[in-house]
């Protein structure tokens, strides 16, 4: 087929898609639903939710892993359309706070504790239950960004895995009985990382056009 | 590309957007020589493959079009594309090439226009589409008949017939890549 046939062919399929977003807000959405059903189901609330609202770790906490969420959101938007710069640093806006309240603590509370402190109740359930509350918005974010053009597969797969562990985490976060913010930097950002790799390999094998 | 250019064809695109035919055919027709400009200043020694490279190039501007937001720069946006799809293609061909914005500068076209009349690799992937969308393409782009011609030939509307023509474009798109797997 000669390249002007080609541009016939083209020009005829006149109608173009919709963007990106109109996809990814009710996928996200979505798949949002899905990971609060699944976390009410599988844990729910921590059960002496009405004091630990009361103290302070407890309601910053959730704070880190979902500024990390919308930090990563701004970012993904630019990385599925090529040719617009990503604003890639802004993803370290979370982990920052995150290092000023492990410095907090540090300050706060007695070197004998840091270690308990760091290793918490339940580091496995944390390990566990991040990523499979981050599955739903994960893979919902993956198949609404075949969609766009990203131009960097492996890093906005990255970036979908920040999102989705942001999520999972703030929900986590919600049960976790660790308050810690060394049990946060510890866990939680191990628990992110492993999501944010799955989605980077994810990304080089999907989000490919 | 001057700033001249680059809003005349930003306009284009808006027009394209806007579901303009006539516009989105002349923006294709003027983007084209200056791809077919980039691809061939890379191509070294893959020359025959060149015409095949800039299609593919086209095909997925067209498919990933809605990606422009309209009041962004165009260009970058162009050639954001165009060199993510062409380092893609030579890759597949077994070539490493680095595109450079530097490169997408000038709007000179191709010299000779001779490689606009080469048929292309396009048939064979055409081949392995099913047969009602091979159909439809052909009738579009090898023997020009309007979407409301092929609709009456094919016995469909011409809603029908254009949800057809682009899930078979996009089938092209998909099938190509898959060729050099």
């Amino acid at each position: 087929m000669k390249t002007d046939d080609l541009i016939r062919t083209l020009a005829a399929d006149a109608a173009p898609a919709p963007p990106v977003e109109r996809l990814l807000r009710p996928a996200l959405a979505g798949a949002l639903a899905v990971s609060i059903v699944l976390f009410l189901a599988a844990l729910g609330l921590r059960p002496d939710f009405g004091q630990a609202i009361e103290t302070l770790r407890f309601v910053v906490k959730p704070f880190f892993p979902l500024i990390l969420a919308v930090c990563a959101l701004i970012v993904l938007a630019r990385l599925w359309r090529p040719g617009a710069r990503a604003p890639v640093a802004l993803l370290a806006l979370a982990p920052l706070l995150l290092a000023l309240a492990v410095a907090f603590e540090l300050g706060a509370e007695p070197s004998a504790r840091w270690g308990a402190l760091l290793v918490g109740e339940n580091a496995a359930k944390c390990l566990f239950f991040i990523p499979v509350f981050s599955a739903a918005p994960l893979a919902a974010m993956l198949y609404a960004l075949r969609h766009g053009a990203p131009t960097r597969p492996a890093l906005t797969g990255a970036v979908v895995g920040l999102v989705a562990a942001g999520i999972g985490a703030t929900l986590y976060a919600l049960h976790c009985p660790d308050d810690s913010p060394l049990f946060v930097a510890t866990w939680y950002a191990l628990a992110t990382g492993v999501v944010a790799g799955a989605g980077a390999l994810l990304g080089v094998r999907f989000l490919r056009w | 590309m001057s700033s001249a250019d680059e809003r005349k064809w930003a306009g284009m695109m808006r027009a394209s957007l806007a579901g303009d035919e006539q516009a989105y055919r002349a923006f294709l027709s003027e983007v084209a020589p200056v791809l077919r400009r980039l691809v061939r200043a890379k191509a070294g020694g893959l020359d025959a493959e060149c015409e095949d490279i800039l299609q593919e190039t086209l095909l997925a501007i067209h498919l990933k079009r809605h990606t422009w937001r309209e009041d962004e720069p165009l260009r970058p946006w162009l050639f954001s594309i165009a060199r993510y799809k062409i380092v893609d293609a030579f890759r597949s061909r077994g070539r490493r090439v680095a595109l450079d914005i530097d490169d997408f500068a000038e709007t000179l076209p191709a010299p000779a226009d001779e490689d606009a009349t080469r048929r292309g690799d396009m048939e064979r992937v055409l081949a392995t589409l099913d047969d009602r969308s091979a159909a439809i393409v052909r009738a579009i782009g090898l023997e020009g008949a309007s979407v409301a011609e092929v609709g009456a030939r094919l016995s469909m509307s011409e809603g029908a017939v254009r949800v057809a023509l682009h899930r078979g474009l996009k089938k092209l798109a998909e099938m190509r890549a898959r060729m050099f797997e």
